[in-house]
């Protein structure tokens, strides 16, 4: 009797478990088959390019976190890193390049130039989501939808407004292209620029969400703003703030990704909003907002990229991909229901 | 006798009004709280059982099983 009471409540805790780590398990699993089809999967150089494709859409997932932490959503991510990429890459065109956007640049800019100018972009439209948030309490999911056409529309014009006609904005400075996708020697391994950036982004996320008042405030309201509202805090004022920093990340994130991808139209930055809000609920930050951790994003986005490139990598058909991502997504979210609702 | 009486109920109509500013007062500072500056909780609006979500995931997992090995049987064949 005792034994199975016993019995009964071990098999409840597995279940449990099994329910609460669904999605690290089938993800574990997969891997595990992908490495038993392929052994070659498992090597550095993979685990390298993994990273390094993670790098750009982690630093966007940073920025989008902090909005999910406060229990709202960004849409628009992908469409403003696409229009500070068109930016930035426009100011970063080898002056050797016949068809360039700005014949009369005849000298490199510094690359602090175009990094501006990407951030001032991003920032731009991240204040307009932020405005309507903080103060006129619209919904982010509006906002950002909103945005997310107005800034696809400015790259459209952005790019159809050069004089050869809407074509891709490539041909690099080499400056530019070493800053990104260069690389220094580590005990023996090649340790791309792109990782480093991304491992800084993080570090500096982490402290803003840990160690300053901005970081502490933007929990609270996310977990109850009514509550953050009567203990004093300024809902307005640490939205906005929220806002502002993820207009940062989106830049920087822009700007890279330009340089990662060589080549920037019209369709950069489609569903990158899409990857960094699945790699942050993947990561563990609660739709229901107040909840989340820097190293959970940053384990989500590697993830996310990780279930992209295994399946590329066994040459599954991409549509497919779509479905089976979309499930995944699904089912972190249906987990962290659970787990509210079990908590409730 | 009368001065006493009337002294009395004078208070208590003083009490009355203090009251009932005060539960006005109470009220205003409750309404301004309580002032839904921001939707409620996403998840409060989620009507179902701890139990129905189990069997959601339980789904959501066997599908994705079964697309995974659909898309390695299709890369493969």
């Amino acid at each position: 009797m005792e034994t199975s009471k016993k019995t009964g409540f071990d098999s409840k805790k597995i279940n449990e478990f099994l329910l609460s780590y669904a999605l690290y398990i089938i993800l574990g699993a997969m891997i595990l088959v992908v490495i038993i089809i392929n052994p070659s999967f498992l090597s550095i150089s993979n685990f390298t390019k993994i990273l390094t494709q993670a790098s750009t859409r982690g630093i966007l997932a940073l920025g989008a976190a902090g909005m999910i932490v406060l229990a709202g959503t960004d849409l628009s991510a992908g469409r403003i890193l696409g229009c500070s990429a068109a930016v930035s890459a426009s100011l970063v065109q080898s002056t050797t390049y016949a068809s360039r956007m700005y014949p009369n640049i005849t000298n490199d800019l510094p690359l602090l130039l175009p990094l501006l100018a990407s951030i001032g972009v991003a920032l731009f439209f991240c204040l307009i989501n932020g405005f309507g948030v903080a103060k006129l309490k619209l919904h982010a999911f509006i906002v950002s939808l909103g945005t997310s056409l107005i800034a696809f529309g400015v790259t459209c014009i952005y790019i159809d407004s050069q004089a050869g006609g809407a074509q891709a904005l490539s041909s690099y400075n080499e400056t530019f292209l070493n800053f990104v996708n260069g690389s220094f020697n580590l005990l023996g391994f090649e340790i791309p620029h792109l990782i480093i950036y991304f491992a800084i982004a993080a570090v500096v996320m982490w402290v803003v969400w840990n160690k300053t008042t901005l970081g502490k405030n933007m929990f609270a309201i996310g977990g109850n703003p009514e509550a953050a509202a009567v203990s004093g805090i300024n809902l307005t004022r640490n939205i906005m703030g929220v806002y502002i920093m993820a207009g940062v990340l989106y830049g920087i994130a822009a700007f890279l990704e330009a340089g990662r991808i060589q080549s920037v139209n019209t369709g950069t930055g489609l569903n990158y909003d899409l990857d960094a809000i699945s790699g942050c609920v993947i990561g563990g930050v609660s739709f229901s907002g107040g909840v989340g951790t820097i190293p959970g994003v940053i384990i989500g986005v590697v993830i996310l990229q990780t279930i992209n490139y295994s399946l590329s990598f066994l040459g599954v058909n991409p549509y497919l991909q779509y479905i089976i991502k979309g499930l995944m997504i699904i089912l972190a979210v249906s987990i962290d229901v659970r787990k509210y609702l079990a908590k409730k | 006798m009368n001065e006493d009486n009337n002294f009395e109920k004078i208070n208590e109509v003083n009490e009355l009004v203090d009251n009932d500013v005060e539960s006005e007062v109470t009220k205003k500072e409750n309404a301004e709280v309580s002032k839904p500056t921001f939707r409620t909780n996403l998840y409060d609006k989620i009507d179902v059982s701890v139990k129905t979500m189990d069997i959601i995931i339980v789904i959501i997992v066997v599908l994705i099983v079964i697309f995974l090995f659909f898309g390695i049987y299709q890369s493969f064949s």
